[in-house]
């Protein structure tokens, strides 16, 4: 009697750690994911925007995807006419908040632009210094983006 | 615990047929009691080594967010400066400080009061987002996102919102959690 008792907090505890352990893992993973969805989303080469956009919204899932679908519509022609190149370098990256299946990360990313705009006859440059604070969600075993907000 | 013992049952009573099968079963009876305790003693020990990493693991989470609640605070102290109050300020920023920050404000606690009053500087910093970058021991290093609100004679009264991106160390010394360095990723935009 007393081992079934021994054994069942035994099993409840080290299920207890899985749980612990489950967290830790998912941290690391979905600050890497978000590393490599910032630079897709907030990055592009007008020559092969399609591709980027591509790539940017398989990088996103729920509200925010139907979000990222609304500015890549307005995105795909601006950024030719602009002939655009926005380049994003993701620098440091930390945990806001960490649940198994979802993880708030902020990310300090610079954002290189150079454009054309028409009628001008040099390109313009900028280099915005940014705060991003990513929602990562666990779709399918996959961490994607539900949210992004500039701060 | 009136058990006859086996080996004598037969001894005394040449008669009773069953006594040689019951002997090993009887030692089997005896030995399920001590394998249970055998599997007890190990549980046991399983359970307190669990709880003992447990204790561990949550001690370590609790250190994180005591060093974040720390970088937090610091990031507020280090954009929330009034010429009124400025030597406050500054004792409030070294008091948070050690090592190369704690260095770095003492030697410009001095001239520093003088110059805020000079431009009559007012900045209220607040933090819109802070997360740890990585934890190891005794050591933190933390992201802090903020905004500082500033007025000056050249700025006037209505004060220019500046965005500041911090990269914080922090250090355990004493049981308190000081800030030791800051980077500004960038400059404030």
């Amino acid at each position: 009697m007393l081992c079934v008792v021994a054994a069942a907090v035994l099993g409840g505890l080290l299920l207890q750690r899985q749980g612990r352990e489950a967290t830790e893992s998912a941290r690391t993973a979905a600050i890497s994911a978000a590393r490599a969805a910032a630079s897709d989303i907030l990055g592009y080469d007008y020559r092969s925007v399609e591709a980027s956009i591509r790539r940017a919204r398989a990088s996103t899932t729920g509200a925010f995807r139907t979000e990222y679908d609304k500015t890549a519509k307005t995105l795909l022609p601006q950024s030719k006419q602009l002939k655009a190149i926005v380049q994003a370098t993701v620098g440091s990256a930390a945990a806001i908040d960490t649940r198994r299946d979802r993880v708030v990360v902020l990310l300090f990313v610079d954002q290189a632009t150079v454009k054309q705009v028409p009628g001008e006859k040099t390109p313009t440059t900028r280099i915005d210094q940014s705060r991003v604070r990513l929602t990562m969600t666990r779709v399918d075993g996959r961490w994607l983006v539900s949210e992004l907000a500039a701060l | 615990m009136e058990r006859p013992d086996p080996g004598t049952a037969e001894l005394t009573d040449p008669g009773w047929g069953e006594a040689p099968v019951e002997a090993p079963r009887s030692r089997r009876r005896r030995a399920l009691p001590v394998l249970l305790a055998l599997v007890l003693c190990g549980l046991l020990v399983g359970i307190v080594l669990t709880v003992l990493d447990d204790r561990t693991a949550d001690a370590r989470a609790d250190e994180r967010q005591a060093a974040l609640q720390a970088a937090r605070q610091q990031a507020v102290n280090l954009t929330t400066i009034s010429h009124v109050t400025a030597e406050r300020d500054l004792a409030r920023i070294i008091a948070a400080s050690t090592g190369t920050l704690k260095t770095q404000f003492e030697t410009q606690a001095k001239s520093f009061p003088g110059v805020l009053r000079q431009e009559k500087s007012v900045s209220v910093g607040r933090v819109l987002a802070a997360g740890v970058k990585s934890q190891q021991g005794s050591t933190v290093d933390a992201l802090i996102a903020v905004d500082a609100t500033v007025s000056n004679t050249a700025s006037g009264d209505t004060g220019v919102v500046k965005h500041y991106r911090m990269d914080m160390r922090l250090v355990k010394v004493g049981g308190r959690w000081l800030v030791s360095t800051v980077a500004f990723a960038g400059l404030p935009q």
